[in-house]
């Protein structure tokens, strides 16, 4: 075993705890101790958002996971390509609006624009249930992610367990400590990091084994011409599943609550504009692992899982070096994504459930203590899931995936429809999720119809029985309306 | 509408021609212009057709778009 990587590894860890407990203010004012934690005061600038937000989006599975499908099934792999830089298309008109409501009506959290639109506190409640049911196995897999990096790192000396233990760990003591202002800073050096890793690898792949790009494609080619087009290699993707996948995932995937949070804590709506303007360049990396999963073709004969192909090539045909650097890379962009996740449920609970519903009066130094407990809690509750049962939480992840773009609706009638009501919000989001769920995990010909993404058909009945039940409900009182609207 | 004014959709020309080069780069990538684009010839920039071409409306060509309307919107409230 090399400690080259262990070195990075370990170095990068510790570089991630100390900035993100650094960062923290030490002194706030008590009317200010909610925005500190739960937006970083509204204060991020350009550099720090950007970041922030691509590494929240990229995570263990775009790391890891995107090069397995790459490698397992080719051209499909060129959907999360397109969806990454496509999504920016619908924040940059969706989050200047939501950054605008949320000074405006001091909303640190997605559920408190749903929330303060619909009144409704069934809305509420099942927006933080799916989201729960949703987060908590996905933090779980970034905890997989690490724990498997950890493990190939150190030739199995740190097992999964322990490696996933250390690195939640350090995640859970700086977001209970700077909450969103750690996270971006921390989130500035995990983006820089995965940019760095990712490139500095498929160059030095692309250039040394191949000669060139055009090379590499050439003798994937000979070998696997079925993998360089769509539906591609093995189960495949045919025209119509990748395009819904990509709008599914473009304008449903852009839902994830903890993305709407981020967007909070921009310094103004400027930022928040350039941001999502510039956006669509963090496809790079997508773009640069998917090139690692394709060289996979050529150079890896022997069978492994799809989703170890990028470390088996850098064990390979890379210095080790360069392995410790796709470590931290791969490591970056688990931790970046599970600390945003874990800061989001803790804001949920505190501000949308605690607050809320059992302690309207609290101050917000006691929403605070129970939003940081919270992100412990969702710690410890995640780890136990990554555990016990990996199945099971790819099982959950499918469907919630699913749920979690089923918010879209709600979005959309919160921002720009004022004829959107509660009840119309609700059964349009009860109906996206009962249709997602049957269509996802229900065998042949209602699995995925018609070769559709299920949450594809669950959107379109989730926004129709939403128009219909809008249209057929009274219209919300005015006084709610005009803090969203212009007077006609 | 209910008193108020619906915002799904742009109210300046600016915004609606914008809206419209969107879903052009939407539809480049998913359908129609996969039915065109999905073959391995001719390679360009050392890629395979269909990969150059979701890369070129998904990368650069939705950035320039995005960076074009930001700087209108920014020219257009300067001048307000």
């Amino acid at each position: 075993m090399s400690w080259i990587p262990v070195v990075f590894i370990f170095g990068w860890l510790a570089l991630s705890f100390i900035v993100g407990v650094a960062v923290a203010k030490r002194k706030i004012d008590a009317s200010q101790v909610m925005e500190e934690w739960y937006v970083s005061g509204r204060s991020l600038g350009i550099i720090v958002l950007w970041f922030m937000l691509a590494a929240n989006w990229l995570s263990a599975f775009s790391f890891l996971g995107g090069p397995g499908w790459a490698f397992s099934r080719g051209a499909p792999t060129f959907y999360i390509i397109v969806y990454c830089a496509m999504y920016p298309i619908f924040y940059y008109a969706v989050m200047p609006k939501v950054w605008k409501l949320g000074k405006r009506h001091g909303f640190v959290t997605q559920l408190d624009l749903f929330a303060d639109r619909y009144r409704s506190s069934a809305i509420c409640l099942l927006v933080a249930l799916v989201s729960y049911v949703v987060i908590i196995p996905y933090i779980g897999l970034q905890m997989m992610g690490i724990g498997y990096l950890f493990k190939v790192a150190t030739g199995g000396a740190i097992e999964f367990k322990i490696g996933a233990l250390i690195a939640f760990g350090i995640i859970a003591a700086y977001v209970y400590t700077s909450g969103l202002r750690g996270v971006g800073w921390v989130n500035l050096l995990q983006g820089i990091m995965m940019f760095l890793a990712a490139i500095l690898a498929t160059w030095y792949i692309v250039a040394t084994r191949f000669g060139g790009l055009q090379q590499m494609f050439i003798e994937i080619e000979k070998i696997k011409p079925v993998a360089l087009t769509l539906p591609g290699m093995g189960k495949g993707m045919g025209i119509g599943m990748f395009a819904t996948s990509v709008l599914l995932s473009a304008f449903g995937g852009a839902m994830w609550p903890h993305m709407f949070q981020a967007y909070y804590g921009a310094k103004s709506v400027k930022v928040t504009k350039l941001v999502t303007a510039l956006m669509p360049i963090s496809a790079i990396l997508n773009l640069s692992v998917t090139l690692l999963g394709l060289a996979g073709i050529v150079l890896v004969s022997k069978a492994i899982k799809p989703d170890e192909i990028l470390i088996e090539i850098l064990r390979e045909y890379a210095p080790v070096w360069l392995l410790g650097v796709l470590c931290a890379g791969g490591l970056a962009a688990a931790v970046s994504t599970g600390a945003s996740l874990v800061h989001n449920l803790g804001s949920i609970a505190g501000r949308n459930l605690y607050q809320a519903f059992l302690r309207p009066q609290a101050s917000q130094q006691e929403v605070n203590r129970v939003a940081r407990w919270t992100v412990l809690a969702v710690t410890i509750l995640s780890y136990l899931f990554a555990l016990s049962s990996p199945h099971t939480l790819v099982w959950i992840l499918l469907m919630g995936y699913g749920g979690i773009s089923q918010f879209l609706s709600v979005a959309i009638g919160a921002l720009f429809w004022p004829r959107a009501t509660k009840a119309g919000a609700l059964s349009g989001l009860l109906v996206g999720i009962a249709i997602t769920g049957l269509f996802t995990f229900s065998p042949a010909p209602l699995n995925h119809p018609l070769g559709l993404h299920a949450g594809f058909w669950g959107l379109i009945g989730n926004f129709l029985v939403f128009y219909l039940v809008s249209k057929a409900t009274r219209p919300d009182p005015d006084e709610i309306l005009e803090r969203y609207y212009q007077r006609a | 509408m209910n008193g108020f004014i619906p915002e799904m959709l742009p109210k300046t020309w600016l915004g609606r021609i914008i809206l419209c080069y969107f879903i052009v780069c939407f539809a480049m990538v998913t359908v129609p212009g996969l039915y065109f684009a999905n073959q391995i010839h001719p390679y360009v920039g050392g890629v395979p057709f269909l990969l150059f071409w979701c890369v070129l409306w998904s990368i650069p060509l939705t950035t320039l778009g995005l960076l074009i309307f930001y700087f209108l919107e920014e020219g257009e409230e300067g001048e307000k």
